[in-house]
């Protein structure tokens, strides 16, 4: 019985929340499997749209590492990058559009498998939107109060 | 509460149950095998046709045909068909004189030519006078039966050419798309596009935008305005609106009175037909409602005049203040004049072949309103508001599927009932950074 891989991804912010033009800088590491059964990795950073429409998907920042692009052709040791995260869009939880950001590893193995990691993070620090019906109630019943 | 079980439900877009991959090897068959297809057919036809051999030769047996001489001795028209439909067939008897024999046969062409009167037939003999010598086509394997003193082109097989070409176009390029395609993941494919963009070329057309999906909002801003910086676009012209109801409503009148005009046909015969009868009332009743819908529609547009909408910045950002001037034109006492600012999601999604699409509006602030007031014709109502954009707000957003518009609503409520709702789409920047422009 073989072990899956397990692919680390660490932001250097806990809270994982970032502004427009903000330096993101993360890292990973892939566990659990040999070095010669790596055929590539992808590290992006990313936005997809969730909800009612069809997924949209935007890759802010790209990488594919090969072993041929590394003199000791390891790619699970751990390895960083930094990019400067777009002025937009902003992470968004809509009602029936999200925005969501994340950095994505993707593991190509040699046998022909595949595995992916997610890490999400937030771009801007909007609020969540709140259907117009309980706006209205909210604010009736603030009215009321005052 | 318990979801009601359906048997048949269509699946949403991408959120399918099939397996990736056997999508992926069943396009690579489908389109190897259109390619294939179209590869072995070509070759198929064009060695038949250089070689001169079956398919083609029976298909087309004049692209074997060689040239020669052939000697008209004596031109006819055959009389055929039956009394009531005379048809007659011209001929001439050619003589071809070959070094093994020669052959006598009538003919014009391979597919016979056929025609309505006597002088049509004779008037297509003109030009071929017995006794002289004309060029003529004949198979060299049976050249008595297929001498022809006129060759028709051959267009059927230009046409066969044509199709397994495409076949092989549009099977090498479904390859070519499936192949680069697999084992590519998403991420991967949308850094191909977004280098795609990047290239020289493209980029002199499109410059680099400092807020990505973001719409564009050049052709907001590219029209000043008399009082403030920028007047602001309509969003749907009000004519088109006129001109959809005036054609539903026509076309609708049209078939309720094809109906109406049957049953009453029918009742007037002494045959009425109830069936008939039952199902005209409502089709007149949909007539008359949009009838009357166009007719208000006609009377607010002559009693309403033009909206204008001007702004004092753009684009706009969350927690900032701006100026919006209206204008409103026309003939009418106005209920209640009211300028929104509303922001809408919008997504398009496929649900099984139909493309569907939603919206849900998560913004509505009232600007401005005004009530109770006369505009007179030449004297246009005009007013000066404040506008502020809510803090905490989405930005405007356009990506293939998904969006999020930003506009101001200005609605009228007019006294004789005209009821109008006019749009101005804007654009929203994000707070954070607001730029110098």
């Amino acid at each position: 019985m073989s072990i899956e891989p397990k692919i680390e991804i660490t932001l250097d912010r806990p809270g994982r929340t970032y502004l427009p033009d903000d330096e993101l800088i993360a890292s990973f590491e892939i566990k659990g499997t040999r070095p010669s059964d790596v055929q590539a990795i992808e590290a992006s950073v990313l936005w997809y749209t969730e909800g009612t429409g069809e997924e949209d998907l935007a890759t802010h920042d790209f990488r594919r590492l090969l072993p041929i692009d590394r003199n000791d052709a390891d790619l699970t040791k751990r390895r960083k990058f930094q990019t400067r995260l777009p002025r937009s869009p902003l992470s968004y939880q809509g009602l029936i559009v999200k925005i969501r950001w994340a950095i994505r590893v993707r593991l190509f193995m040699q046998q022909g498998k595949e595995y992916m990691e997610e890490v999400p993070f937030h771009l801007g620090d909007l609020e969540p939107a709140i259907p117009l019906a309980t706006k209205r109630s909210s604010r009736k019943s603030a009215d009321d109060a005052a | 509460m318990p979801r009601w079980f359906r048997i048949w439900e269509k699946k949403r877009g991408s959120r399918r149950t099939v397996s990736r991959v056997v999508a992926s090897v069943g396009e690579t068959f489908f389109f190897s095998a259109i390619f294939f297809f179209g590869v072995i057919f070509t070759a198929m036809t064009v060695a038949s046709t250089v070689l001169e051999t079956w398919p083609i030769r029976t298909m087309f047996p004049e692209v074997a045909y060689v040239e020669g001489e052939c000697t008209v001795q004596e031109v006819r028209v055959v009389s055929l068909g039956t009394e009531d439909y005379p048809r007659y067939q011209p001929e001439a008897l050619v003589l071809l004189d070959l070094p093994e024999r020669q052959h006598h046969h009538w003919s014009l062409r391979r597919s016979p030519l056929f025609y309505s009167t006597q002088e049509a037939a004779w008037n297509r003999l003109n030009g071929y006078e017995p006794g002289w010598i004309y060029p003529c086509w004949f198979d060299p394997d049976s050249p008595g039966q297929s001498v022809v003193l006129e060759r028709t082109p051959a267009w059927g097989l230009w046409v066969i050419f044509l199709v397994l070409i495409s076949f092989i176009v549009i099977g090498g390029i479904g390859l070519i798309y499936t192949l680069l395609l697999m084992g590519t993941s998403v991420e991967r494919r949308s850094a191909f596009a977004k280098k795609a963009k990047t290239l020289e070329l493209l980029r002199e057309a499109m410059p680099a935008t400092t807020y990505p999906s973001i719409p564009n909002d050049a052709n907001l801003t590219n029209s000043p305005g008399v009082r403030l910086a920028f007047r602001l676009p309509i969003e749907v012209s009000p004519g088109w609106w006129l001109l959809a109801t005036l054609i539903f409503s026509l076309l609708w009148s049209g078939m309720a009175g094809v109906f109406f005009i049957a049953a009453l046909g029918n009742h007037l015969a002494g045959k009425p037909d109830w069936m008939l009868t039952i199902i005209s009332l409502p089709t007149i009743g949909v007539a008359l409602a949009a009838i009357s819908q166009f007719l208000r529609e006609v009377t607010a547009h002559t009693r309403v005049g033009p909206t204008g909408l001007e702004i004092s910045n753009h684009p706009l950002y969350p927690g900032k203040e701006y100026r919006v001037f209206v204008t409103q034109a026309g003939k009418m006492k106005v209920r209640q004049l009211q300028i929104l600012l509303i922001c809408e999601e919008a997504a398009t999604f496929l649900q099984g072949t139909d493309v569907r699409s939603e919206t849900k509006r998560v913004v509505e602030e009232e600007v401005a309103a005004a009530k109770g007031f006369e505009i007179k014709p030449g004297l246009p109502f005009e007013a000066d508001y404040q506008l502020k954009v809510p803090v905490g707000c989405m930005h405007s957003f356009k990506s293939d599927h998904n969006a999020i518009h930003w506009k101001l609503v200005v609605q009228i409520n007019a006294e004789h009932g005209a009821q109008l709702s006019r749009s101005f789409p804007i654009v929203v920047y994000p707070a954070e950074l607001e730029v110098d422009r």
